[in-house]
Formats: structure tokens, C-alpha cells, sequence
């Protein structure tokens, strides 16, 4: 099974057996700007320390983002003043944690279930 | 809260609600700020998403889900969501000590076996992802777990590693114990969408 096959499959399963999660990342794409959602997608990568560019107009905001991924508990009120000083908004800022919080979780997941459903398929018979 | 907006951010017709809950038990809940706060982007969705992974799992009961979600909460070292749920957990079964038990030694605590052996695979979905391989998820089938079993407890993994990374990142308020087991009461009343106050945009 290549891992194009078991991407396929993976997005299949996840819409088929998780379509709440799924409504809630189409949810995040329809509502955040392009480069507020691209934080979903740099999360559930740079959780697994794969690389993904952000949109260049972002980069003030990936020691933050890291912290949102890796180290949530270590955010503190200087760090978000900071942002704001910088011209972050607060909207922007409930955003930016949204899609970051959200990405990073989604690509644990999707870790997670294409792994069962591989060793469940190969147990079933699949090459 | 580290955003005033979540203090104070919220319509009108929600902030009626949120006072009437202020009086109920003494605070508007973290969650509940977060969760009905632009409702549209992301409350609405999630708490439904929560509602079905926290309330209606075929393979586990809501004192397993809830246990799970303290459980996940620890790892992720989030003591607003850690308490919250243990409270939840321990209202349900009756018996913190066996909460104490599932958060300190799990392998070892006094509950049903699939709760054992599923606990330290949510703990490395969380804690180590990128270790994660088919042989964690072989020897949980070949101990008998049903494959939707193992689906139903990683959506509770995904749901409180969302809210895990808000809470800590927002700064939920800490509550004391008493506050913590009165939210109890209410999650088990109420599940989990009614954290997403309505009229909301």
C-alpha cells in the first residue's frame, strides 16, 4: 500500500467516520482569511517537525504559534501583549489560536487513524 | 482571560445569558466564553463535535469519555481542563479516588481494562505523535479492542487537545474545587453544546 493509496484512504475514513471534524476544518477554511487558515495546516505539519511556509506577513507571529503548538501552557500575558503592541488584533489573535490549536490536534488524528486503518486493512488481507 | 473580548465580547442576547450563569455558579467558565465567542468560526461546530464524542460513543461510557479527558488534559500539562473533567469523571463514578488513580497510575488503577489499555496510546497520540506506529495500534486489536473503540477515544484525544491548547493560551480563570465540581453537575446536565451560549453571530 503506497502512501498515496493511504492518504486517499485516510481522507476518505475521515470524512466518512469523522464528518463533525471534518465540518468544523471546512468550517475554519470558509471563515478565516488564506493565511489565517494556512496556520491550521502549518500546525498539523510542524507537529511532526515537517516544514510548511507561512505567509511572510505572519512571521511575527511564529513564536507564538510554536508556543501554541508545543507549549501552550508556556503563553503568558507578556507574550500576548506583545502581539498586540506589534498591531495583532484580538480577533486576530482568537483566530490565530483557533487554527493553530485546531491544525495541531487534526494531524495527530490524522496520524493516528491512517495508522489503525492500515494495520486493520493488513489484517484484513491487504497488501 | 487574556483577551478581553472573551470577557466582554460577546452580544447582546448572549450576555444575558452569561449573567444569568454568573449568578448560577459564580463565574462564566472558560470554555463557555471561548465556545460562544464568533459561535459561526468555531463554538458551534466544536462543542457539537464534543457533544458527540463526550455523550454518545457506542464503546465507552461517559465516566470513561470524561476520565479520558482528564486523562489527555494532564498530558498536556492544562490544570483548568485537568480538574474540570477529573471533577466530571468523579461526579459520575462517585469516587475521585479512582479518578486520583487513572491520572497518577493508570495502568494500575481499578478500572475496566480497555480503559487501561487505552489510555497510554492516547497519552502518545498527544505527548509523541511522530512516534506513533501500526504495532501500538496491533496490540491494542489483539487485546480484543474494537477498531471503533480505538476511533471513538482518539476523537476525544483530538477534542481536548484543541481545547487544552485554548485554555492554557487564553488563560482560562482557575477555579477552585467546589466551582469545578458545580461545573460538573452542569456538564453532566447539560452536555456539552449548551457551553455554546445562543445568539451568538
Amino acid at each position: 500500500m503506497n502512501n498515496r493509496n493511504v492518504d486517499y484512504l485516510v481522507r476518505e475514513l475521515l470524512e466518512l467516520r469523522f464528518p463533525l471534524v471534518k465540518k468544523l476544518l471546512d468550517g475554519l477554511r470558509s471563515k478565516l482569511t488564506p493565511p489565517h487558515f494556512s496556520l491550521v495546516q502549518h500546525a498539523s505539519r510542524t507537529i511532526f517537525g515537517r516544514t510548511h511556509q507561512l505567509p511572510s506577513g505572519l512571521a511575527h507571529l511564529l513564536p507564538y504559534v510554536k508556543n501554541v503548538i508545543f507549549r501552550p501552557w508556556a503563553v503568558d500575558d507578556e507574550q500576548i501583549e506583545g502581539l498586540k503592541d506589534l498591531g495583532v488584533s484580538e480577533d486576530q489573535l482568537f483566530e490565530i489560536t483557533v487554527a493553530a490549536a485546531t491544525g495541531t490536534a487534526a494531524g495527530q488524528l490524522d496520524r493516528a487513524l491512517s495508522l489503525l486503518h492500515v494495520t486493520v486493512l493488513r489484517r484484513k488481507g491487504a497488501p | 482571560m487574556r483577551l478581553t473580548l472573551l470577557d466582554s465580547g460577546h452580544t447582546q442576547v448572549q450576555k444575558v445569558f452569561l449573567s444569568i450563569l454568573r449568578r448560577a455558579i459564580g463565574s462564566v467558565p472558560g470554555p463557555v466564553a471561548v465556545m460562544s465567542y464568533r459561535p459561526s468560526l468555531f463554538g458551534r461546530a466544536f462543542t457539537h463535535l464534543a457533544q458527540r464524542a463526550m455523550r454518545h460513543a457506542e464503546y465507552w461510557t461517559t465516566g470513561e469519555l470524561e476520565a479520558m479527558a482528564a486523562f489527555v488534559s494532564k498530558q498536556n500539562q492544562c490544570a483548568f481542563c485537568t480538574d474540570s473533567h477529573a471533577a466530571t469523571a468523579a461526579h459520575i463514578w462517585n469516587d475521585r479516588r479512582l479518578v486520583d488513580q487513572v491520572l497518577l497510575d493508570p495502568e494500575h488503577a481499578s478500572v475496566p481494562k480497555r480503559l487501561r489499555l487505552i489510555l497510554p496510546l492516547l497519552g502518545k497520540v498527544t505527548k509523541s505523535p511522530q512516534a506513533l506506529s501500526q504495532d501500538d495500534f496491533a496490540a491494542l486489536l489483539d487485546k480484543g479492542l474494537a477498531h471503533e473503540a480505538i476511533e471513538e477515544a482518539l476523537l476525544v484525544t483530538f477534542v481536548f487537545n484543541v481545547i487544552n491548547r485554548l485554555a492554557d493560551a487564553f488563560g482560562f480563570p482557575e477555579l477552585d474545587q467546589a466551582s469545578h465540581d458545580r461545573g460538573a453537575q452542569f456538564l453532566t446536565r447539560l452536555g456539552y453544546r449548551a457551553a455554546c451560549i445562543p445568539g451568538g453571530r
